[in-house]
């Protein structure tokens, strides 16, 4: 630009000649025009570039290292990571905004506002919005439109019903349309209250005001009841006349909905009510043109004047004195004034009223101070008296007072004395309570005792109270009266003294002996107890019962479990063995272990057997039908050789069982189990062990105890998963890792969890080349079938190895031991 | 005379009372601790160092029970859970919850497959910590016979014996299915088999220790002269079983020749501060532990 501005200025071209520069620019932005000195964009060399102090530069000196002021925690507001168009939503919703409708409808609801009266227009106007109040508001909430009524929606017919009652049938809809949706009620309007700016008498037509002829010129025609589906269009009927106007009020209603229109449907249909309206006629007319009321005739005879008084005659001499009239309000009362209401309740007692109406009084005693004054006033002023009159007499011996015994029916006596005691909390008033319905019971003259230090007035009172207690608490009928028993002791409760209460010493000593002898009395309460408290402990103190120990605890425990248990679990077939997965499988034959007591020998009785010589019926039996055989080979079944399935099963993983695993070392390392029901010797059995399956591990220990060896042993030989960090052994006072203990080879079934473990152990034994004796308790069957050893048949008896019990590699029975 | 009196140690670290203390298994060359500072100790009684601290109990611990090769422990107290530790890890293996009440008294069995546990909801539950990891959330068996809280417990190869403040000693027997109850008239604090499990060490709080014959429940012997009358104390035997030592609740360690019952000299003085609340006799050598309300634990010897 400056080079061609230099050129043109060169070649002497007027640049200030407008036509240089006339824009022929179609696309893009025109160059500056050659006057302009200065053009923005051209290009300048950046040795000529200047810093344009206008423009925001980043300069060195600005720059502020935030390193220091990290620490001093920007407060970061929602703003800051907004971006334009956030910032822009915000703005838009900063923005306030009027969120009240324009309440015109409410403007002009209650003023009835006149559109044509500008005044009144312009003044609305100028009010503030309405705000809708809070039941405006609560009633759209609700489901309420400005226009509608209040009420429940309305099916066609009940809206139709309505409107024709209120004189505004609706305007003719399809009704096969009209039907399928229910209207909302009609608006009531609001009842405005006219003030009443007339003062006028019945029948005064006031002179025709100026609003009065307005109006007059307004209304034509004949006068329609307001209301729904009117319009200008619409030709009033004869049904939509206002009978009741009167033409006084405007055409407003004046009768809001009743409660009962709910049930309009039961009505009858409005039309015989339309039809039964009486017609609006016009009759006739007065003699001055009135016309007359519908229904109504002028009478052709005039009605008769009222009778007229004629007033009374002033006497001539009386003047007017209104001081007799002023007067007499301060004057004395007369008899004829108010008397207040509490000396009206008092009333008039027969004597005054008859005083008043001027009657001779009855003949009757007369009246005495002494009527007014209680018998023990008298009693004691006639003391006074006598002792005033002559003090050396001496008194007169008090007036003897006879026992008064209300006399009652001597059935109710006798209930009442089975019925409710009432003065239960005072014995002695109960006793003499008790003695009184007994008399009257028996209708004897028994002596009734008054109590000691009581009047016999006092006692009279008494009595009475009792004849109505038995009436009071008559006992029940029998029927109820069988359903309860009267208590045999007497609760006395005790008697709460006020204020703190201090014992006396001999009240506490007293109480100690009776707490002594309340212990004393528990103490001594059973034999038991006698003989616990004497030190003669033994049969006395003992108490031996059945105790059911369950299944999986005998497990535990390693001991059988006990005949009676055993027994209870067949019958009822423990659930909680079940829950801990104890007995996998069910055993469908009942193991019976008996003893005798010669030698140990062990029969396994299989309670099937039973059954077929007793043909007992039991639970093992039921529902076999009298075929008792019925599923017996089903019972009886063999299963196949464990090596089958070992086959199918069998895994490597079955040796990495690591937490049963301890349970059958330390089985191993058990001594087997008696199979009697004694208590198991203190002395263990020491059984020929064979080396190739059995390897102890010994523990070099002096000193130990030789009781303790046998349990040790056991717990060295507890083999662990992994190396246990114990703090056994050790003397230095550390803990130490003991490394696992040598794992030491088993055979292979024996770390057999489920029930095929048993049948496995017996093929084992019976194909082993040497006999073995396994010290291994089944974990899941019942303990003397572990006992059995191989059968002599199928493999030859060890010499060193005692034979309990004879076996074979089945389930035995019963037919086995005979 | 066999009993020993000569203090050796004295292991300090418990804040408050120490209810329980009791020999490792196997050597015993340890002892677990339990106080009511909710916490469980296991000291070298001979250095009196504290090797580990077991926290997790939340409320004081009553009753420590060492399983058979001391690898793993079990104790119940106020958090009415019995707490299944691993004595390595110090840590809880699990916690048993189960009991309306405080856990009086806690035991293994002889090869800890179970655990039986008397809480002061007067019933004893037996739980298995064998399946600890099926479902089974509840006991193998709960035994209610008690009429009042259980106080003690003994778990024997074949029974399980309880000590209650009913005032019963009661024998379930596993192998016969018998209940066997005993009636002692008072509250019992503890019961001690001999090794030959044919008697029982009874003590009870009418202050006297009788040995009852578990076959007739016969008492053979009574021994006397003690303080005991509201804390759970306990009576042992020592190592040959032949006197009875207990620490009463005035601090004296009591010893009685255990077939004459007559009181053995000196007269014990007081040792502690507050009632003995545990006592503890070493099952191999000659050694005792007292354990007390006044937060030592001591260990005497010959």
């Amino acid at each position: 630009m400056a080079h061609l501005k230099k050129r043109l200025g060169q070649a002497g071209v007027d640049l200030s000649n407008p036509r240089l520069n006339e824009s022929f620019v179609l696309i893009g932005t025109p160059l500056p025009p050659l006057d302009k000195t200065k053009d923005a964009n051209e290009f300048v060399p950046l040795w000529k570039q200047e810093s344009d102090p206008k423009k925001a530069r980043w300069t060195p000196s600005t720059f502020k290292s935030s390193r220091n002021d990290r620490n001093k925690g920007k407060t970061m507001r929602p703003e800051d990571f907004m971006d334009d168009e956030d910032r822009a939503e915000m703005q838009e919703s900063r923005k306030l905004v009027d969120m009240d409708e324009v309440a015109e409808s409410h403007r002009g609801h209650g003023m009835a506002v006149d559109e044509t009266d500008t005044i009144t227009a312009a003044l609305a106007n100028m009010l503030p919005p309405v705000n809708e109040s809070i039941g405006a508001q609560l009633l759209k909430k609700m489901g309420w439109k400005p226009g509608q009524g209040i009420g429940p929606r309305l099916t066609y017919e009940q809206l139709k019903r309505r409107s024709e009652q209120d004189g505004t049938p609706l305007p003719a809809v399809d009704d096969a349309e009209a039907v399928k949706h229910t209207y909302a009620p009609r608006d009531t309007k609001l009842l405005t209250v006219v003030r009443k700016d007339d003062f006028h008498g019945l029948g005064y037509t006031p002179a025709g005001s100026l609003r009065a002829s307005q109006t007059a010129s307004t209304s034509s025609g004949p006068r329609i009841s307001a209301g729904f589906g009117l319009g200008a269009l619409n030709e009033a009927d004869e049904d939509d006349l206002d009978v009741y106007d009167s033409g006084l009020t405007s055409g407003s209603r004046r009768l809001a909905f009743e409660a009962g229109e709910e049930d309009e449907d039961d009505r009858k249909p409005s039309k015989a009510d339309a039809q039964g309206r009486p017609k609006v006629q016009s009759a006739g007319f007065f003699k001055n043109g009135a016309p007359l009321l519908g229904g109504f005739v002028v009478a052709e005879v005039p009605v008769p004047a009222p009778p007229t008084f004629e007033p009374p005659v002033v006497p001539q001499s009386w003047n007017p004195d209104p001081n007799l009239v002023w007067n007499s309000e301060s004057a004395p009362p007369t008899g004829n004034e108010p008397i207040s209401h509490q000396e009206w309740r008092k009333g008039v007692s027969a004597d005054e009223r008859g005083k008043i109406l001027g009657e001779t009084p009855l003949p009757t005693a007369t009246r005495s101070i002494w009527d007014y004054i209680s018998a023990k006033d008298r009693e004691r002023i006639q003391g006074i008296k006598e002792n005033k009159d002559g003090g050396s007499q001496p008194t007169a011996p008090p007036p003897v007072y006879i026992v008064k015994v209300p006399p009652i029916e001597p059935a109710t006596a006798k209930a009442a004395l089975l019925g409710f005691q009432p003065f239960k909390d005072d014995p002695a008033k109960q006793s003499r309570y008790t003695a009184y319905l007994k008399a009257q019971a028996s209708s004897s003259a028994i002596d009734l005792q008054a109590a000691p230090g009581q009047s016999i007035e006092d006692f009279n009172n008494e009595l009475e109270s009792f004849a109505k207690a038995a009436q009071i608490f008559k006992p029940m009928s029998a029927a109820m009266q069988s359903r309860f028993r009267t208590s045999s002791t007497i609760e006395v409760a005790k008697k709460q003294q006020e204020g703190l209460y201090q014992p006396t010493d001999e009240a506490y000593a007293a109480h100690e002996t009776k707490a002594e002898q309340d212990t004393k009395m528990e103490v001594e309460e059973t034999p038991k107890q006698h003989a616990a408290k004497m030190g003669m402990f033994g049969a006395m103190t003992r108490e031996q019962t059945d105790w059911l120990p369950m299944k999986l605890l005998c497990k535990r425990f390693r001991v059988p479990q006990p005949k009676i248990a055993a027994a209870e679990e067949v019958a009822d077939d423990s659930s909680a063995s079940n829950l801990y997965g104890a007995s996998v499988e069910q055993e469908p034959v009942s193991m019976e272990v008996e003893t005798s007591s010669a030698s140990n020998a062990i029969r396994v009785v299989a309670a099937g057997e039973g059954t077929e010589d007793g043909g007992k019926r039991d639970l093992t039996n039921i529902g076999l039908g009298e075929d008792d055989t019925q599923g017996r080979d089903t019972l009886t079944y063999e299963r196949p050789g464990m090596d089958i399935f070992k086959a199918i099963f069998a895994s490597d993983e079955e040796n990495s069982d690591n937490e049963e695993e301890n349970v059958d070392i330390n089985d191993l390392a058990r001594p087997p189990v008696e199979a009697n029901t004694k208590p198991r010797p203190a002395m263990q059995i020491v059984e020929p062990v064979d080396l190739s399956t059995f390897k102890p591990v010994f523990v070099s220990r002096s000193g130990r105890d030789p009781k303790r060896e046998d349990g040790e042993k056991k717990t060295k030989k507890k083999s662990k998963p992994q190396p246990t960090m114990s703090f056994m052994d050790d003397d230095e006072g550390g803990l130490t890792v003991i490394p696992t203990a040598k794992k030491r080879k088993r055979d292979k079934d024996g770390d057999a969890r489920s029930s095929k473990k048993r049948k496995d152990k017996d093929e084992a034994k019976s194909t082993s080349k040497a006999p073995v004796t396994t010290y291994e308790e089944d974990d899941d069957e019942m303990w003397v079938e572990k006992e059995i050893v191989p059968a002599p048949r199928v493999a030859p008896k060890p010499p060193d190895m005692p034979s309990r019990v004879e076996t074979t590699n089945r389930r035995p029975k019963a037919a086995d031991f005979l | 005379m066999p009993c020993p009196r000569k203090a050796v140690q004295s292991l300090k670290g418990h804040t408050g009372p120490v209810h329980v203390v009791s020999y490792s298994r196997g050597a015993a060359s340890y002892c677990l601790s339990g106080g009511q500072d909710r916490s469980i100790r296991l000291w070298n009684p001979k250095t009196g160092a504290e090797i580990k601290r077991y926290i997790a109990h939340g409320y004081e611990v009553l009753s420590i029970s060492c399983a058979h090769d001391n690898a793993k422990l079990v104790s119940g107290g106020g958090d009415k859970s019995v707490f299944y530790w691993d004595v390595a890890t110090g840590q809880t293996i699990r916690r048993i919850p189960g009991h309306a009440a405080r856990i009086n008294a806690v035991s293994f069995n002889e090869d800890a497959s179970v655990v039986a546990s008397g809480s002061f909801d007067a019933t004893v539950k037996i739980w298995d910590l064998k399946w600890l990891r099926a479902q089974a959330r509840s006991p193998i068996q709960s035994l209610e016979e008690s009429r009042d809280a259980i106080q003690t417990l003994y778990v024997g190869p074949q029974e399980i014996i309880t000590g209650s403040v009913d005032g019963h000693v009661r024998t379930y027997d596993l192998r016969k299915g018998q209940l066997t109850s005993d009636y002692m008239g008072h509250p019992i604090t503890s019961i001690v088999p001999t090794k030959d499990q044919q008697t029982l060490l009874v003590t009870t709080l009418d202050a006297k220790i009788r040995l009852l014959d578990r076959k007739t429940g016969q008492v053979l012997n009574t021994f006397s002269g003690h303080k005991h009358d509201s804390y759970r104390c306990r009576a042992v035997f020592d190592v040959k079983e032949e006197c009875v030592i207990f620490g009463d609740e005035e601090g004296r360690i009591w010893a009685w020749d255990l077939v004459t019952a007559a009181p053995l000299p000196p007269d014990p003085e007081r040792v502690h501060e507050k009632a003995i609340l545990w006592t503890e006799y070493h099952p191999l050598n000659d050694a005792l532990l007292t354990a007390s309300s006044d937060g030592m634990i001591s260990l005497w010897e010959m």
